[in-house]
């Protein structure tokens, strides 16, 4: 096969903690995303028999028309991805990950004779450990041999693929989706010894607005997360100095009422006088230490816990700023200068509003970033966050499934090039 | 301007290689050539943000052979002029520049697969979620992949100055297009047959004309069918 087929066939899969985002490079730059989960319909029930359910696991966006009883969800929906490593002997998370991955690849199937198989680059969490490569290697084999829609794999690290986007080969790359965040810092290739892997996310910041929500009165529709995200993205806010932004807020509680209308419902939320935990959600994203979080943890809000996962220690409480330096701190002191020159965000939890009208008491991700650092020392730092931060590892996936030549095979030792799955 | 959810996708800019300069030159000077006719705004996050659109390096300029090539994404587009105007930048350093255009959009797809059907120069298939088709825009030959059930079209080829330009292209294929007249005087004889033959097929006389206009061009364009569905 030539250059040319492989960069007409390329195809992108970016496996996140909550989203699966994936697609041909014929998509642009902007992947198909759908969560990353699968459900396990009880298959004993007279229904499953009756209505005929089409296969035993559910994925995709048809997910919500199979949802059984909601004690049941948390057995039955499986979300393989949640802490960025599957173990190898979870059977059940491995087959939510080949059904995505079929579903996925199917989808985009083309209609032309010529069509041999997609050049497929994948994305796995930095702290994915090698047999997870090789699980995922086998399911896209099994996928060919049954559709025949792979001729080629690749697989990188997501902080790499954030890096290839942005074109910067030295760099700290913050990757923080729904459950975990990757402090990465990457000089050419991640620096594997350096990686900090945090167990908070989107998620965490999705239970604190949870809790508010119960405090002013909507105990009812914080059970809801789809709900709680859509509030938590509306009304949280970064404060650029939480004790000052509380203040500023209940001194002029008309100015940051926290009032939002739920699209296409009649349901609308007003936090009134207790708008100013606006600003607790998007601190506790960036720094969960402050002593006004301790309430919510006595109440009975899970703390963000240092776990450990396989071989992975993940850390709960340690805020950005601190794990930045933690990280470039385990590099060549060489080294750590450049690494702070370019320190990218990525994924769906840097993506948060700063409107005007709230500046400068609220801020942006960069912002926070950069004074987390200076609070500790660090100052004269290049923080960028990237263009559409929910689709950087997609994009940098394409582009490395563009540039790394055909005839490239895939080395085990260097963790790089194509695995052929057929010639 | 008609009201697309999203115009994203890539062009292919070829350069003649000048003797001294570095392959970061070439991107600055499509920069410049570019902010001439559209207003800039500024850098950020990796990205050339412009008044109608944006751009960033896909992959930095490249030499084969003599010839100097990089590749730009743009997204974010406003306006389709922006995608003329990278095109028309791009044609300023070569007489030619490859684009892929993604379109999402709630179109009638059911209308544009049988307005290609009809129209393509060359079939290429169906599945349920899928279409492809090479076409001819005005001498442009082109690759159109559609998924239906996704609202999203993929134009891609190489572009040419005394082609279509990409948004007309785009206009024509999202809203559609009434035909155009073309008359042909043509001897008596050629005309009986033409109409001798078209009944005797259970076609129109114009159905017929353009089937052997399309086989002209397919003829025509032979080489450029080749080179744009090649894969070796």
């Amino acid at each position: 096969m030539s250059e040319e087929y492989k960069r007409k066939y390329t195809f992108a899969e970016d496996y996140g903690t909550s989203y699966y985002k994936y697609g041909p490079i014929t998509l642009g730059e902007t992947p198909e995303i759908i969560e990353n989960r699968g459900y396990f319909p009880d298959t004993t029930s007279i229904m499953y028999q009756i209505m005929a359910v089409p296969s035993d696991v559910i994925v995709g966006k048809e997910i919500p028309l199979y949802l059984e009883a909601t004690e049941d969800l948390s057995t039955r929906l499986i979300y393989p991805m949640r802490n960025g490593v599957i173990a190898r002997d979870d059977e059940k998370a491995w087959r939510v990950v080949y059904e995505l991955t079929k579903y996925g690849l199917k989808q985009f199937k083309p209609a032309e004779p010529e069509f041999k198989g997609f050049y497929v680059v994948a994305s796995l969490s930095s702290i994915a450990p090698k047999y997870m490569y090789e699980k995922l290697f086998e399911i896209h084999k099994r996928i060919d041999e049954e559709e025949g829609l792979v001729k080629a794999v690749t697989i990188i690290p997501q902080p790499l693929a954030v890096a290839i986007a942005h074109k910067v080969p030295t760099c700290i790359v913050l990757e923080s989706g729904h459950g975990n965040t990757q402090i990465c810092p990457i000089s050419r290739y991640p620096i594997r010894a350096a990686i900090i892997a945090l167990n908070r996310g989107g998620s965490d910041a999705n239970t604190l607005t949870s809790e508010i929500l119960k405090d002013a009165g909507y105990g009812d529709l914080a059970r809801e997360e789809a709900l709680v995200t859509m509030i938590k993205e509306n009304i949280g806010l970064i404060p650029r100095n939480l004790n000052e932004a509380i203040r500023e807020a209940k001194e002029n509680p008309e100015k940051y009422r926290a009032k939002f209308k739920v699209p296409n419902t009649r349901i609308t939320i007003d936090l009134e006088a207790e708008s100013w935990t606006r600003f607790l959600i998007g601190e506790y994203v960036f720094n969960p230490n402050h002593e006004l979080f301790q309430s919510y943890f006595r109440r009975g809000m899970p703390k963000p816990k240092d776990v450990k996962i396989g071989d992975i220690y993940f850390r709960g409480m340690i805020d950005f700023g601190e794990a930045i330096i933690e990280a470039a701190e385990r590099c060549p002191v060489e080294l750590q200068p450049y690494l702070y020159q370019h320190i990218l965000l990525s994924g769906g939890n840097f993506q948060w509003k700063a409107p005007e009208e709230f500046k400068p008491t609220a801020i942006d991700s960069v912002t926070k970033i950069k004074i987390l650092l200076k609070e500790k020392g660090i100052e004269n730092v290049n923080v960028e966050i990237t263009e559409e931060p929910k689709y950087s590892v997609w994009r940098g996936c394409i582009v490395y499934g563009y540039a790394v030549p055909e005839k490239y095979e895939w080395k085990w030792e260097r963790m790089e090039g194509w695995l052929k799955i057929r010639e | 301007m008609i009201n697309l959810i999203e115009v994203t996708g890539r062009i292919k800019v070829y350069f003649n290689q000048i003797e001294g300069l570095e392959p970061q030159s070439y991107m600055e000077k499509y920069l410049e050539e570019l902010r001439e006719i559209e207003e800039y705004i500024d850098f950020k996050g990796g990205s050339h943000t412009f008044k109608n659109g944006s751009i960033s390096i896909f992959q930095y300029p490249s030499k084969i052979d003599e010839e100097i090539s990089m590749i730009w994404r743009f997204s974010k587009v406003k306006d389709l002029e922006f995608i003329d105007k990278l095109f028309k930048t791009a044609l300023k350093f070569n007489d030619k520049c490859f684009i892929s255009i993604s379109i999402k959009d709630n179109i009638d797809f059911n209308r544009l697969k049988s307005w290609i059907k009809s129209y393509s120069l060359k079939w290429l298939g169906e599945s349920g979620e899928s279409f492809s088709a090479i076409i001819d825009f005005g001498g442009q030959i082109l690759w159109l992949t559609a998924y239906t059930n996704r609202n999203i079209f993929n134009i891609r080829g190489k572009f040419r100055l005394d082609g279509l330009k990409p948004s007309k292209i785009i206009r024509i294929l999202c809203e559609g297009e009434t035909l155009k007249v073309l008359s042909v005087r043509v001897p008596s004889p050629i005309k009986h047959s033409y109409i001798q033959n078209a009944n005797r097929l259970g076609l129109t006389a114009s159905e017929l004309i353009r089937e052997a206009l399309k086989k002209y061009l397919i003829e025509l364009y032979k080489s450029d069918i080749e080179e744009l569905t090649k894969i070796e």
